[in-house]
């Protein structure tokens, strides 16, 4: 499979705190990986080096087959990278459908016939949504809030996604459909990046999966595996899942 | 009561019934010209006793509209404003023409008009950044007192038409706007605030001191009116039958510029870069993770503001014929601050409102020249409180999608009951 996104021995420093310890890791076409771990393992920085807003000490970033180490999120983002992020942060006095007609704002130059297609296959996507196209996104419930998240980043016709913590702050059975449409966007052969605590879930969708350990990837392998795996289990995973 | 808000906007863009829809025009065109005579007798009445209880009253009825027993007449007029804005605009447009021909006896209220509609376009350029792009900026003199010397020393020296002077002062401005938004976008927030304050107070000193340029604390003097072929703005403006005094072809060239930058800034509202303003302002990470590029945009937020500022600015110099330093202070950047947020930052309407209310009521109350300041104090920290997000919100102009335009979107036939039924059944609904 043709590779999409890699990072080469990133290494980030807040101040004089070295976060990332010389990340390697990669995504290829159409396949989700999952990036485990605890907290203040560095996922977030992670995510924020891949997207952009931090620009690593040292190492390279590499999508979709450009170097975009020292590009501002935009022009990432231009390429084919949507991210839904953290704790979902829509615009919440905005509408539904102005968060999502957000997650088109590279396109704006398209047809509006096209965007508007897709707009419609994410409202198919997410019936509930499309009901509250008129309504304030602070004003939906917290699951409702991560659908139009992930609505927001599909509108980008994305080559990847990249998913901080979905299952964050949800009851368990949202939890459920929250994965459920990841398998769905999986499906549909889009590439995922999937950043999650709940190791369960993830690895559950999951092609191959690195665990991330204050800083360095300690673990890497397929994700099956590391769900069986009862040492990797107990040791990174949290033994209750 | 957002909840409420919503239902109420649910209920105003049902699709409507040919007679439905032409009460609703009647109901908003007269609600409008009603506005508007309540207005015009305001500004009509000359004592003063008179004017306070003429206030007294007008605050009274908007009180009871709001909470009181005539609630539902407000409600029913704001569901009409809903379905028939281009009514209530025309309305508008047409009580505003009549303006002159109604005063035409009283030149000082055609030129008070005149000035409000310059504080409009103003107000319209700091509602941009302010308002939409979520910018803070307590130095908008500074582009009133680019436009306003770009066109008068082009007029005055080079013999410049006032109409190329306004582009350029326009221009101009925004290249001031453009000088202080690439640095100070590094800081947010209040410290935008103060370094704009800053660069206000630093432009005013300049002009008071770079005389080659401005002439200095003297001002530019004679500038030459705006003049349309052979008809000069500085003898009455002649309308068929009717003679008005020549300050009518201020206000209607005012009024022009005003409704034009309204409408140009409701383009923009409307329009996805509007959109990516309004994301910036609600959360500017969440923007730049859907691709706007926040710092350009922000800049273009600034520049854009500002070059309405100029166009203001230029007017205002040819209006009165003469541009000083003291004519863009301080005190000046906070008027045109508190038009916007008093009107209501992010809503054309209010912001519009906000300038023709702080331009006119100031002038009512000329006779005390020493109390005017304190009273204007105390009516905003009236005002802040009683409405914190001023006269007419941003969440009443929002924009909607239409019952027809949502129908189409979920998937062909299907209305929200089938779509009630599919997440029942379905697995996605959450």
């Amino acid at each position: 499979m043709a590779e999409l996104l890699r990072l080469e021995g990133i290494v980030t420093y807040y101040g004089p705190i070295r976060i990332l310890k010389g990340i390697e890791l990669r995504v290829d076409e159409g396949e989700v990986v999952a990036l485990l771990g605890g907290n203040a393992a560095g996922k977030s920085t992670t995510m924020k080096t891949i997207l952009g807003l931090i620009t690593p000490a040292e190492g390279r970033v590499i999508f979709a087959g450009e170097d975009v180490t020292r590009a501002q999120p935009a022009a990432r983002i231009a390429l084919g990278l949507a991210p839904v992020p953290e704790a979902r942060r829509l615009f919440p006095s905005m509408s539904v459908y102005d968060n999502l007609m957000m997650g088109a704002y590279v396109r704006r130059r398209k047809a509006g016939e096209e965007i508007r297609q897709d707009l419609k296959r994410v409202i198919a996507l997410f019936p509930r949504v499309g009901e509250r196209l008129n309504q304030n996104a602070g004003t939906l419930s917290g699951g409702e809030q991560q659908m139009v998240a992930v609505g927001r980043a599909l509108m980008a016709r994305p080559r990847l996604i990249l998913m901080d913590e979905p299952s964050m702050g949800l009851a368990p059975i949202l939890v459920d459909r929250i994965y459920e449409i990841v398998r769905q966007i999986k499906s549909l052969g889009t590439s995922m990046l999937i950043v999650e605590q709940n190791a369960v879930m993830a690895l559950s969708v999951a092609d191959r999966a690195y665990v991330l350990q204050n800083g360095s990837l300690v673990i890497h392998g397929a994700g099956r595996e590391l769900l069986e795996s009862e040492g990797i289990r107990k040791a990174y995973l949290g033994g209750a899942g | 009561m957002p909840e409420k808000d919503f239902v109420a906007c649910q209920a105003a863009i049902e699709p409507q019934k040919g007679p439905r829809r032409l009460v609703d025009a009647a109901i908003a065109g007269t609600a409008v010209a009603a506005l508007c005579v309540a207005f015009a007798v305001g500004l009509a009445i000359r004592q003063l006793p008179y004017f306070v209880v003429y206030l007294a009253a007008a605050i009274a009825i908007a009180l009871l509209l709001r909470r009181g027993p005539m609630a539902g007449i407000a409600e029913r007029v704001g569901a009409a404003f809903g379905s028939s804005r281009p009514t209530a605009v025309g309305v508008l447009v047409l009580a505003l023409a009549a303006y002159p021909i109604l005063f035409q006896g009283n030149p000082y209220l055609i030129q008070v008009g005149a000035l409000s509609a310059i504080y409009v376009i103003m107000a319209s350029g700091l509602n941009i950044t302010l308002g939409y792009a979520g910018l803070l900026d307590i130095g908008f003199a500074v582009y009133f007192g680019a436009g306003a010397y770009t066109s008068a020393q082009l007029a005055v020296n080079f013999g410049v038409s006032f109409w190329i002077g306004i582009v350029l002062g326009g221009l101009c401005a925004s290249i001031f706007g453009f000088i202080v938004a690439w640095p100070a976008l590094r800081v947010h927030d209040h410290y935008l605030g103060l370094v704009t304050l800053g660069y206000g107070l630093m432009m005013n000193l300049l002009a008071r001191n770079l005389r080659f340029l401005t002439n200095g604390t003297d001002g530019v003097i004679n500038i030459p009116p705006p003049s349309i072929g052979a008809h000069d703005f500085t003898r009455p403006l002649i309308l068929g039958p009717l003679t008005l005094p020549f300050q009518a072809n201020f206000y209607y060239l005012a009024l022009a510029i005003a409704l034009i930058t309204c409408f140009v800034s409701y383009r923009l509202r409307e329009s996805s870069l509007g959109r990516a303003w309004e994301a910036i302002r609600e959360d500017e990470i969440a923007a730049r993770c859907s691709g706007v590029n926040a710092r350009g945009m922000k800049i273009l937020a600034f520049s854009t503001g500002a070059f309405f500022g100029g166009v203001g600015g230029s007017i205002f110099a040819h209006m009165i014929g003469y541009i000083g330093p003291d004519s863009f202070t301080f005190l000046e950047s906070i008027t045109v601050l508190v038009m916007v947020v008093l009107g209501g930052a992010g809503n054309i309407v209010g912001a519009a409102l906000g300038a023709v209310l702080l331009v006119i009521i100031p002038e009512r109350f000329r006779e005390f020249q020493e109390l005017r300041l304190l009273l204007f104090g105390v009516a905003l920290v009236l005002l802040m409180i009683g409405r914190p997000q001023g006269i007419l919100p941003r969440r009443r102009a929002r924009r909607l999608l239409p019952q027809e335009k949502l129908a189409a979107l979920s998937l062909g036939e299907a209305g929200p009951g089938r779509n009630a039924r599919a997440s029942s059944d379905g697995t996605l609904g959450a």
